[in-house]
């Protein structure tokens, strides 16, 4: 009986006990919540209470060049040194030469060959030179100067061009497989040209171009010898006078930032779509033209051939006084890196003026970018020149 | 592990089942089995029963692997999971938490979640059924004699080492110290969680010195209150001494500010928003964020101030400053700040570089712990930390603030600081069972020869 008596008592504890635990990650109160902790604070000299602007209190959210009373450093040394996160597996080697940064990039297997990741900080030099040698070196032709707005790369909120190249092999039905792949980052860096490249075996590029993005995110100036941020080059003046006169009304829901350089005239975010990159270039010449361009983005979207008849029957609009071309193409493809293949669209407007063109792209996936077409054409439409 | 306490109410052993011998050994870190032939109680009432076979389900060696078998997998897929997420957010979600489905296993890097879908217990419900699996067959069903003094004691040992996790579990904190060259420090802070600390700044006053410092006190509003919104949840906070409701929404747990301009119609707070970033390996990287918007209460007669939004950033350099109803506040977010019940004094730190380069070879914290009046100089390095009520002090890091008259580098000294009421605990217990397992094998070693000697001597007479 004793023994019964036990037994329930053990029980009894134990169900509501268990009970008990089961219940507690379950409990939450929605209402107000009263603030329990307050505590006094040690005095504060009065002269530290002053107002600070967002910038300044988001100073550390900016770029050094950017925050708020920055002074300017002294003038760069011979040798910028850089710090980055090691990706796990990567192994580090000394930079020696005229690299920068020299990392091996081990293959899943023992025996396979690595591949190579090196920074360069170059001479400024034209960005489609480095693109076209790069492009060489890989077997493949050269490009013009308006495919670099197609490779328009954020790093680190700076405007890069990222390359990204498999080997050519000749493409016929008795060609071998391409066996290397390339991805390459350029952009001016205080007066030179910084250069990232990984270059090795398809698979193993291939099975760390995450880790690549995250190393290039990574990758930066060590404070004690980051220079002086160089001006920005002059455009040329054709292109200039473009991008300073260029007007347009931001639809509603987008947010307009001007860029400070380089062949972007602007670019948009939109507040329900941040992975969305809206943008405006200005180039010289024709930039390639309508062909070219059109096919391109057609192509980027995953949508079939392009035909010459397609594109005379592309819509027109109005814009700067002339008539542009408006491009909606839609298919299936990988975007931003992934492998998954999903609905894409590419929205683009060509615009040729005399001597100099001007082009409103974006690219994304149907779900996120096709609520936006009308808000699109309705930037093109308010493309204007200031009086 | 056949001394099973007699029970009152089976006085004979089944039919079938065997007595086990007295010297056969006996594994000691499972409970106690429970014989499945055991019959239904004579007496009492079906809960009774019940009761009784909860009891033997909780006690049983059946349960004990079963629990351990789920904990090795758990074990495993966590380790597996920190391809993907640092090993914070793992524990979080794999050892501190009641269920979890698992979908790394045949994730790949670039879709960590597209793995197949394993659900899994937490590691805290499966080691709580574990202690209790100790508890009934270990400890409380174990036949208290002098044969199962060792086995007894290693269960004790293991239960204060579930125990002692438990406490640590519960009541842990852990944080850093920074501290200058010539100055004290009597708190620290933590590396995940953040808190929104509301100042109230009162009056200047000038003390005796002539030196005019500006009183105040913080409302302080924890991160466990806000963190678990989601992005278009808010939530709303109050004291009775504050003129105004603090709404929180928009919470993100790794962010950065970004400017997109005034009125951008992207809901941004005078031309900023929170651009949220992937959450980092090393979770003490993570920068939190949230929109705060004040909402005035002001009583009938006091004229209104309507409602202010704040972006609350843990990075910022100072809080944002605002006077309402006459009275001066602060908002900011800060890293949890706790308090210790002494102060440590930095008196020198040192740093010994590898030959020829600037790479530390170690480097170590002369400091002092002052407390109620008392001074004792302590050294800490890497491998001897200062323990202290509960507190321990490891050197970290280090960190260069400036350059000495002689141009050499001064530096802060960086302590990670550990507060585990339990800290000593898994020390113990290890010596438990040890001296647990060392009892039991001297008794079955003295049986062993007490046996054989008589064997011999009985042979011998033969």
């Amino acid at each position: 009986m004793a023994r019964t008596s036990i037994r329930l008592g053990l029980a009894g504890l134990l169900i509501p006990l268990l009970a008990c635990l089961a219940w507690l990650p379950g409990c939450s109160d929605d209402g107000p919540v009263v603030i329990e902790k307050v505590r006094e604070i040690p005095a504060v000299d009065p002269r530290e209470l002053i107002e600070r602007t967002h910038a300044d209190r988001f100073a550390l959210a900016l770029p050094p060049s950017e925050r708020p009373g920055a002074e300017p450093a002294p003038q760069p040394p011979g040798r910028i040194e850089w710090e980055w996160l090691l990706p796990e597996g990567w192994k580090e080697n000394e930079a020696s030469g005229m690299r920068a940064v020299s990392i091996e990039v081990p293959a899943a297997k023992a025996d396979a060959p690595p591949a190579d990741v090196a920074a360069f900080l170059l001479p400024l030099s034209p960005m489609l030179d480095n693109v076209n040698r790069w492009r060489g070196q890989l077997g493949q032709g050269p490009v013009a100067e308006a495919d670099l707005a197609s490779m328009a790369y954020d790093w680190r909120g700076e405007q890069a061009i990222l390359v990204d190249l498999v080997e050519d092999t000749g493409g016929g039905p008795d060609a071998p497989p391409p066996s290397k792949r390339f991805i390459g980052l350029l952009v001016p860096f205080q007066g030179r040209l910084f250069s990232v490249k990984i270059v090795g075996p398809v698979d193993v590029v291939n099975a760390n171009e995450t880790k690549f993005h995250a190393f290039l995110q990574s990758l930066a100036a060590k404070e004690a010898t980051r220079g002086v941020e160089q001006p920005t080059p002059p455009t040329d003046p054709k292109t200039r006078g473009l991008r300073e006169r260029l007007q347009w009304d931001t639809p509603s829901g987008w947010a307009a930032e001007r860029a400070k350089g380089g062949m972007r005239v602007a670019s948009f975010r939109i507040a329900n779509a941040p992975e969305l990159d809206v943008r405006i270039v200005a180039l010289r010449g024709d930039g390639g033209g309508l062909a070219q361009n059109a096919r391109r983005w057609a192509g980027q979207a995953g949508h079939g051939p392009v035909t010459d008849e397609t594109l005379a029957k592309l819509p027109r609009i109005e814009v700067l006084g002339t008539q542009a071309v408006l491009c909606d193409f839609e298919g299936r493809t990988t975007l931003g890196g992934g492998t998954e293949e999903v609905d894409a669209v590419a929205l683009g407007l060509i615009c040729l003026l005399e001597g100099e063109s001007l082009f409103v792209y974006v690219l994304g996936a149907k779900q996120d970018l096709a609520p936006h077409r009308a808000s699109f054409v309705s930037l093109c439409r308010s493309l204007r020149f200031e009086e | 592990m056949g001394d099973v306490e007699p029970n009152p109410e089976t006085p004979e052993r089944p039919a079938g089942s065997v007595p086990e011998p007295a010297s056969t050994p006996e594994p000691v870190s499972a409970p106690e089995p429970v014989s499945p032939a055991e019959p239904a109680p004579t007496s009492g009432t079906s809960l009774a029963s019940f009761a009784g076979g909860l009891m033997n389900l909780l006690g049983s060696y059946g349960l004990a692997v079963g629990l351990l078998a789920v904990l090795l997998v758990i074990t495993f897929l966590g380790t597996l999971e920190q391809r993907h997420q640092g090993i914070y957010d793992v524990q979080k979600q794999y050892f501190e938490s009641w269920f979890h489905v698992s979908r790394t296993l045949g994730a790949t890097m670039d879709k960590p979640t597209s793995g197949f879908p394993i659900p899994l217990p937490g590691a805290m419900p499966v080691l709580m059924l574990l202690a209790m699996n100790l508890a009934v067959g270990g400890i409380v069903r174990l036949r208290k004699g002098s044969s199962t003094v060792g086995i007894l004691v290693t269960h004790l040992g293991i239960a204060a080492l579930l125990l002692g996790g438990l406490v640590e579990f519960m009541f842990s904190r852990e944080g850093t110290m920074t501290i200058r060259p010539g100055q004290s420090n009597g708190s620290y802070v933590s590396y995940h969680d953040w808190d929104v600390v509301v100042s109230e700044f009162l009056e200047p006053k000038t003390n005796h010195s002539g030196e005019t410092t500006t009183p105040g006190r913080e409302f302080v509003i924890e991160q466990a209150t806000y963190a678990g919104l989601s992005s278009g949840e808010k939530r709303r906070f109050q004291h009775p001494d504050l003129p105004f409701h603090i709404d929180f929404s928009g919470y993100r747990r790794n962010c950065r500010p970004v400017r997109v301009g005034a009125a951008s119609g992207m809901g941004d707070i005078e031309g900023w928003l929170l651009h949220e970033q992937k959450p980092e390996m090393k979770a003490e990287q993570n920068t939190p964020g949230v929109i705060a918007t004040l909402v005035d209460v002001a009583p009938e007669g006091i004229a209104r101030q309507g409602t202010k939004h704040v972006v609350l950033w843990g990075l910022t350099t100072g809080p944002y400053l605002f006077e309402w109803q006459g009275r001066r506040f602060g908002i900011d977010m800060q890293r949890q700040r706790y308090e210790i019940p002494f102060r440590i004094r930095l008196e020198r730190f040192e740093k010994v570089d590898h030959p020829g380069i600037t790479m530390a070879r170690e480097y170590s914290s002369y400091v002092q712990m002052v407390e109620d009046g008392a001074v004792q100089d302590v050294h800490i390095t890497m491998n001897e930390p200062l323990r202290h009520r509960g507190y321990i002090m490891y050197q970290s890091s280090y960190d260069p603030i400036g350059r000495d008259a002689d141009g050499r580098t001064v530096y802060a000294t960086v302590l990670a600081v550990s507060e585990n009421p339990a800290d000593r605990v898994p020390l113990w217990a290890c010596v438990i069972i040890a001296l647990g397992l060392l009892i039991h094998f001297c008794m079955k070693l003295y049986k062993h020869i007490t046996v054989e000697s008589r064997r011999q001597a009985r042979a011998t007479a033969d």
